[in-house]
């Protein structure tokens, strides 16, 4: 499968796709029913990972809880974030593995000149500094979208344990709605019709 | 339902190319005049139980439109360039199986106001463009328009720009959201007049169908309601029920054969198992999306039509139009909530003319919605000065998500030559069928009304009392949605492919009807006016057929 190099974000932000709010990754994969399976099956937490090492797992992990860290509200740990990571790389997003594991080996290396053994073995903001070097690297862009998507794609998938992604953005969830939708409209009064 | 079939063998009276928004209808009223008809649907015939809540699998697997390594397209800018593969960006976007892209549709049904079929005739040449008139008037589509929002389902009212119309709509508009209340409060305050926007989406139970449940997830995904009036869920099941036609899914069609008299003899297709098929047919129409449609009569070469079947004009592939599609956005005090219910609820419609004042061509229309999903938002929709990960990104997201409205803008595409849907040379795709190339550069003037419109939008958005508004400036486009243009109709043989009845010039019992007839582009919500335009088209061909003028 061919994953496209991610474009440079300010590029990318100022092309229409964003204004659009459009997906950038068009490449498919069946491997979507695979994936969702697999993950279900991982489905508790400190379960072993399957496509990346220990290692790789615990980088990552500490990545994602840098993209979106814990804090008075869950984060990229509590989501699973790593799970889906893991299960999308055997999946729809095999084609980014080689540079995930690169740039996740790559993090070691930053890390060591930072002083510290291994990019886990870094004190938090030793990590931010570490990442902030990379930050505009395809690496840092593919690994926080992996991220993202862990936190907030439907749970199916591995991540968004228990829907924390959707309270992290304040997401309501709910199969169907009837109004008022939201406070302007509540505050307007035409929840019974909208049809004046 | 058992459909009736029929043997590929025998001519029918008509296929079919596309069960999308105008192959739908066709298929339907064509059936319903007597017509035996087959439509030929490259995709899969899904049900509304196929369609699920899934941001993840509908905007980046592409469920519906098809995956870039089965299908590929390349793009370029001008046509001196060497077209490539986009990174990570399909240019066109549209959904494969039956209903086609009306399936995924947002369902902002506009219909075109009389101005818009005589433009050239109001303003005059464009030099360097295919501006023109269309060979038909409002007044004559009107009717049509009418069935549309009758028989697919459309809900609305009239507002203080719209066309004349010869009866309400079926039933009233959806239940107004946030976005629409703040977009009707920033334009009363700055003296512009929101309205309720027309959906195809029902707002009551209409023709037996059940009305929105207000899920949310209209933009890119199938209904799993039938509430969205897609032709998957209004019109081919009247078609199969007529016991006049057989719908075909998984059937991809790459070549119109004719015969020594010019004429067409029927299509060669792969089956689902990749077999060849030809199926015969007295009439061939081609409704397969302004960019499908160009391919197929590209692909359809023979000595007698060396540069593509019906393209003694050269203008197969030609004036490709996408409309403009830019948004500014707002953040507000209160949670707006914008994932739940249908996108759009309150349109804007002041600038819809052009005006000669504003020193460039060009027109379009507002909504008020938010077309990101929270995945989207979350990865590419903060305001750009917004650190894009850590404590700082995660609090800001959790401010702004629900917070959030979009005032998109829709704008009119002038037609240009050089911007095209043409074969690529050397890419093919899991058919072998040659690649799609796009070559689109928007015209100066597109630019200057997105910016003009943007701007616009920011105000509406300022005026309603927006925290924070933002928004890119408008840019060079690099993907549609909206695929017009590119086998244009018109009167004149030498300037266009199809005549008033959607026949091609060339090919007298071939017809070509869905978003490549448009002659000038709109204000960017096209699917309406197919529509219209293919209730029009099926009347005039069955005309046609019974008085034996095929």
């Amino acid at each position: 499968m061919a994953v496209p190099p991610p474009p440079d974000r300010r590029a990318f932000l100022s092309t229409s796709i964003s204004a659009l709010g459009g997906g950038w990754l068009l490449a498919a994969l069946p491997a979507l029913a695979s994936l969702s399976a697999c993950a279900r099956d991982a489905a508790s937490r400190g379960d072993p990972l399957t496509t990346l090492s220990p290692a790789e797992g615990e980088a990552m992990q500490a990545f994602a809880a840098q993209i979106l860290p814990s804090d008075e509200l869950p984060g990229a740990t509590e989501a699973g974030a790593v799970y889906f990571i893991d299960a999308a790389l055997a999946g729809p997003f095999a084609g980014m593995l080689p540079l995930i594991r690169e740039g996740l080996a790559n993090l070691d290396v930053q890390a060591a000149t930072a002083g510290g053994a291994r990019f886990t073995d870094l004190p938090s903001d030793g990590q931010r500094r570490v990442m902030r070097q990379i930050e505009e690297s395809p690496f840092f862009f593919s690994a926080r979208m992996l991220t993202i998507m862990g936190v907030l794609s439907d749970p199916k998938y591995g991540g968004n344990r228990g829907g924390v992604g959707y309270q992290l953005v304040r997401r309501e969830t709910a199969a169907t709605w009837q109004p008022p939708f939201g406070y302007y409209d509540a505050e307007a009064g035409t929840a019974s019709g909208g049809a004046s | 339902m058992r459909q009736r079939t029929y043997d590929p063998g025998t001519a029918v009276d008509f296929v079919i190319v596309g069960s999308g928004a105008s192959g739908g209808v066709l298929a339907r009223e064509l059936a319903r005049a007597g017509f035996e008809t087959v439509v030929l649907e490259q995709g899969p015939w899904r049900t509304a139980q196929d369609f699920h809540h899934d941001e993840l699998g509908n905007w980046f697997l592409n469920e519906l439109m098809g995956s870039a390594a089965d299908y590929p397209q390349t793009f370029r800018r001008k046509e001196s360039e060497q077209a490539t593969v986009p990174q990570g960006v399909q240019p066109l976007w549209y959904a494969r199986g039956v209903g086609g892209s009306s399936v995924h549709m947002t369902a902002n049904y506009w219909r075109l106001h009389p101005l818009d079929f005589k433009e050239r005739s109001r303003w005059g040449t464009i030099p360097g463009t295919g501006f023109d008139d269309w060979p038909i008037t409002y007044e004559e589509l009107e009717p049509y328009y009418t069935k549309v929002d009758w028989e697919v389902g459309v809900s609305g009212t009239p507002g203080p720009f719209d066309p004349p119309r010869s009866r309400p709509y079926p039933v009233p508009p959806l239940p107004v959201k946030s976005s629409g209340v703040l977009l009707e409060r920033g334009a009363a305050k700055l003296g512009l007049h929101a309205q309720p926007a027309p959906m195809a989406i029902l707002s009551q139970e209409h023709n037996g169908r059940p009305a929105c449940q207000h899920c949310g997830f209209c933009i890119m995904y199938g209904c799993e309601f039938n509430a969205k009036s897609s032709t998957l869920a209004a019109m081919i099941p009247g078609a199969v029920e007529t016991g006049n036609c057989e719908i075909r899914p998984n059937s991809t069609v790459y070549r119109v054969e004719t015969d020594d008299s010019g004429r067409a003899t029927g299509v060669l297709y792969w089956d689902e198992a990749g077999q060849e098929q030809r199926q015969l047919a007295k009439a061939v129409i081609i409704a397969a999306n302004g960019a499908e449609t160009a391919r197929l009569l590209l692909m359809s070469e023979s000595a007698r039509h060396p540069h593509g079947l019906a393209n003694a004009s050269g203008l197969v592939g030609k004036y490709l139009m996408f409309n403009g599609n830019w948004s500014a956005f707002g953040k507000f005090e209160h949670p707006l909530h914008e994932y739940k219910s249908v996108q759009v609820t309150r349109i804007v419609h002041d600038f819809y003319d052009a005006d000669e004042k504003r020193g460039f061509y060009g027109g379009g229309g507002l909504d008020g919605r938010m077309t990101q999903g929270t995945l989207l938002f979350a990865l590419f929709g903060l305001p750009p000065d917004v650190p894009w990960w850590g404590a700082e990104y995660k609090r800001t997201l959790r401010d702004y998500y629900v917070n959030t409205m979009e005032v998109a803008v829709h704008t009119t595409s002038l037609p240009l030559e050089t911007n095209s849907i043409s074969l690529d040379p050397e890419l093919r795709d899991k058919w072998g069928r040659p690649a799609i190339r796009v070559t689109y550069d928007d015209h100066p003037d597109d630019i200057k009304t997105g910016a003009f419109l943007v701007n616009k939008g920011k105000e509406i958005l300022d005026a309603a009392g927006s925290q924070r508004t933002w928004a890119a400036d408008p840019g060079p486009q690099t993907l549609g949605a909206h695929l017009l243009g590119t086998a244009r109709m018109g009167t004149d043989p030498r300037r266009s492919v199809v005549n008033a009845d959607h026949r091609a010039h060339d090919v007298p019992n071939l017809f070509i009807c869905d978003g490549s007839s448009f002659v000038t582009s709109g204000r960017g919500q096209p699917t309406m006016t197919i529509q219209a335009l293919a209730f029009r088209a099926a009347d005039r061909i069955a005309t046609l057929a019974r008085s034996n003028q095929i």
